[in-house]
């Protein structure tokens, strides 16, 4: 296969990796703190000791990824810009003008970034630390997290245009909505999946609570996704037309639709599904388990086209 | 609180309108000094070209060539130190004849992008 095209697969697949990663470690920290809250799920300590385990592996998978593609997404970049074989571009000197540049400074901050987020999390999920320090290092990590996430928005196309500013803004919210939904959905879904393999029917309230709860959380995030995604668009695309005449924009189109496609399947859950969640519980979250599933396939194919997005000229 | 449709239709709309220029993100070259393509009367003390987005300075380079495929310009390609989308290469003075400016630059969003053109010196006899 051609060098460069092997090159530019590793990348989008690093890039990939590396958004799924920091959108799930927010991802953990939001639902934590908003979906799972002091009264609806803490009530139920079926559902507490479900989700306390859930969060913990979903971070033990995600930190270590964000950690491995963040350095294959660096090695990725310092190859594209030395334009030298990996092994040159991994020589010292070459280096340090990598890490010269605005994208080497971003992940050098990035770095330190995962290594609070990674300790923060460790002191929440391997350690018996008491729930008051338990609690400041969630509300830590929540933080660390967003940061690790949103600073993403400084490592490509939203640094362009010509008010820049806008547009990182614009950028940096539709990553940390993301997180919280569709991003939310994985954990939501682990935890119907965990609820549905559990013998007693004590989880259930507390399951609905939480279902209404994503729901309508959910749906300001659908929102906020479209209106950032909107403005991003417009930073991007010439013309309309583009959508239809570029490869950007047909790239985009696809995202768009995956997007609108996930959103379909969210308003059969909130319509349909969730309304008859509190009296039929264990029928009704299977049909929500497969729904979810679905929509968290489509999540990651938007990831992935995002992904590629980044790798386009713009326009 | 109801929004009416025709509220968010005229917000969708102003938003079009009042909607940002379109970024390049890869860094295109935007215009030159010397010109594309030009004809000039004296040799030029600098090449100058300016990019459609800043440039990483230690990975952009310039070189000029002359018609035998000659380096004639000084290897001090560097960017201006306002203006982090004008990169800079200084030349002797150059004789009359074509020369080709190749460039290559890497963007401050990291993506790696070429080219060349160029220009011709006749001086007035």
């Amino acid at each position: 296969m051609d060098t460069t095209l092997t090159t530019m697969i590793w990348f989008i697949a690093a890039r990939a990796v590396h958004f799924g990663s920091c959108l799930i470690v927010f991802g953990v920290c939001w639902f934590d703190r908003f979906a799972i809250t002091a009264r609806v799920g803490r009530e139920s300590g079926v559902v507490v000791r479900a989700w306390e385990r859930i969060a913990a592996r979903l971070m033990l998978v995600a930190l270590p990824l964000a950690a491995i593609s963040g350095v294959a997404w660096f090695v990725v970049v310092a190859m594209n810009m030395s334009g030298l074989s990996l092994h040159q571009a991994m020589q010292p000197h070459v280096l340090r003008l990598v890490f010269q540049t605005r994208f080497g400074r971003l992940w050098q901050w990035r770095v330190i970034c995962w290594l609070a987020t990674a300790l923060a999390a460790g002191g929440i999920y391997f350690s018996s630390a008491k729930s008051r320090v338990r609690s400041a290092l969630i509300w830590l990590t929540f933080v660390l997290g967003a940061v690790l996430l949103g600073s993403l928005a400084w490592s490509g196309h939203g640094q362009d245009g010509n008010r820049p500013q806008w547009h990182l803004l614009a950028d940096t919210s539709h990553l940390l909505v993301a997180a919280v939904w569709p991003t939310g959905l994985l954990p939501f879904g682990i935890l119907l999946l965990f609820l549905r393999r559990t013998p007693a029917d004590e989880g259930w309230p507390a399951a609905s609570q939480i279902t209404n709860r994503f729901s309508s959380i959910s749906l300001a995030s659908v929102a906020i996704l479209a209106a950032t995604g909107f403005v991003n668009s417009c930073y991007m695309l010439r013309s309309v037309s583009d959508l239809f005449s570029t490869t950007y924009g047909r790239v985009l189109l696809a995202k768009i639709t995956f997007f609108l496609l996930a959103v379909c399947l969210g308003a059969v859950n909130l319509l349909l599904l969730k309304p008859r969640l509190a009296r039929r519980p264990a029928k009704i979250a299977g049909k929500l388990q497969i729904t979810t599933t679905a929509e968290i396939v489509l999540a990651t194919a938007v990831v992935v086209v995002v992904a590629l997005l980044g790798t386009l000229p713009p326009g | 609180m109801k929004i009416s449709p025709l509220v968010l239709i005229g917000c969708l709309a102003a938003a079009m309108l009042a909607r940002p220029a379109a970024a390049w993100a890869h860094a295109f070259l935007d215009h030159a000094n010397p010109k594309v393509g030009s004809v000039i009367n004296d040799s030029p003390g600098e090449i100058k070209i300016w990019f459609t987005q800043e440039i990483e300075p230690d990975f952009s380079t310039i070189e000029v060539h002359d018609s035998n495929g000659h380096q004639v310009d000084k290897k001090d390609s560097h960017l201006d130190a306002k203006d982090k989308t004008l990169l800079i290469v200084s030349v002797p003075k150059l004789a009359d004849g074509e020369y080709s400016v190749a460039w290559s630059v890497v963007s401050v969003d990291t993506h790696h992008t070429h080219g060349d053109f160029k220009f011709t010196v006749k001086t007035k006899s």
